[in-house]
């Protein structure tokens, strides 16, 4: 049903199939019922890569070539055959939530994490930060804005 | 299957292009078959330099002109470098592998992930020993650190071990290689670490 190739030991995957999360779920899932679903452990940072050397949490390891166009989602069947699906989870991953107290702070703030190069998410009133490191150095960069504009971190959010 | 793209980034003269001129013969070697893109900023330079070395057909080395900063192509509007890379992947479908070269840049620069697959960042000795301290983004976040011009360390003052230890301590897990291009020391390492994680073939 997919195009892999089987050889001794690792396994190269190369398309997506569909999804656990939607289409492929009920297939999947009476699988899973026979003990008959790996899954591969995606981070965050590594979800936008198309090639991946991995383990499955079964500990058999795959190669993951996908096409240039594909992207890797939560829940992506890399694999599905009678007996076995292969399916990766991508790990939501550490973020920071900015929350800016006026419109001048919040450009400010803007233009400070888009220097940075930071991977931002806008949310209503916030911006949520993509953390690709530890969250001091994150921290650290911050500081310096702290005298030029209004803002806090919301430390529920992380 | 697609051809695997790999990034190699790092200081201006760090040694980038002299490690492609390293890699291509030990890559033939293995049969991997490799085409290139070199990016300067206004010149063609680095790929005339490899079109003369003859280690690959003429047409299998293109190049890309920066025009500004080199990180701006190759993280935040990467579509000239892949444009380079479909257009060699579709006259050459035979091939395993596209090397590109960033321009020289500072320790901030790294690559998207739209672009390559895997990248590797390069500093050399002569920059300075204290350069893994230095916590930059590229010596953090890419694939594999080489420092390169490991034969040269006790002329600029450089403790290699030490060098060494400084970036490990701040990658924690990722690889870190110290090569000599000028020696060909360690550059079979460097080609086994791409086969593994990256260039499956
Ligand atoms: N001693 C020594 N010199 C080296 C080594 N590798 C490169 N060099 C020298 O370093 C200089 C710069 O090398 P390049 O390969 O042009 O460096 P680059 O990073 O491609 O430079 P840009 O593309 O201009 O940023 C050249 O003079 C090389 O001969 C090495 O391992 N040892
Ligand atoms: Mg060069």
């Amino acid at each position: 049903m997919t195009a892999a190739s089987i050889s001794t030991k690792v396994m190269k995957l190369t398309s997506i199939e569909g999804s656990f999360n939607a289409d492929l779920h009920d297939i999947v899932h009476a699988l899973e019922h026979k003990g008959q679903v790996e899954f591969v452990h995606v981070s965050q940072a590594d979800a936008a890569r198309k090639r991946l050397r991995a383990e499955t949490d079964k500990g058999r390891e795959v190669q993951i070539v996908l096409p240039r166009s594909a992207s890797i989602k939560d829940g992506a069947v890399v694999h599905l055959s009678e007996d076995l699906a292969i399916v990766l989870r991508v790990d939501t991953g550490a973020r920071m939530v900015l929350v800016p107290h006026d419109i001048q702070s919040a450009m400010r703030l803007g233009h400070w994490c888009g220097n940075l190069h930071w991977k931002v998410e806008f949310n209503a009133g916030s911006m949520s930060v993509q953390l690709d490191g530890p969250e001091g150095q994150y921290r650290a960069r911050l500081q310096d804005l702290e005298s030029l504009a209004d803002f806090h971190i919301d430390e529920s959010a992380s | 299957m697609t051809a695997a793209r790999v990034g190699i980034g790092g200081p201006v003269g760090c040694g980038k292009t002299a490690l492609i001129e390293q890699l291509l013969p030990e890559l033939a070697r293995l049969g991997i078959e490799t085409a290139v893109i070199t990016n300067d900023l206004v010149t063609d330079e680095d790929a005339e330099r490899l079109r003369k070395g003859g280690q690959l057909p003429a047409n299998r080395i293109l190049a890309v002109q920066a025009g500004a900063c080199p990180h701006t192509v190759i993280r935040e509007d990467p579509t000239l470098n892949m444009a380079a890379a479909d257009r060699l992947e579709a006259e050459f479908p035979e091939l395993d592998l596209i090397l590109i070269e960033s321009g020289g840049d500072n320790l901030a620069s790294t690559f998207s992930l739209d672009l390559v697959d895997w990248w590797m960042f390069v500093i050399d000795v002569a920059g300075g020993g204290d350069i893994p301290r230095k916590n930059g983004p590229g010596v953090l976040q890419c694939d594999l650190l080489v420092i390169n011009k490991s034969d040269i360390a006790p002329h600029v003052d450089v403790d290699l071990d030490q060098m060494i230890a400084d970036a490990k301590q701040v990658r924690g897990p990722k690889p870190v290689l110290a090569v000599s291009c000028r020696e060909r020391s360690r550059i079979a390492d460097i080609v086994s670490q791409l086969r593994r994680d990256v260039i499956f073939a």
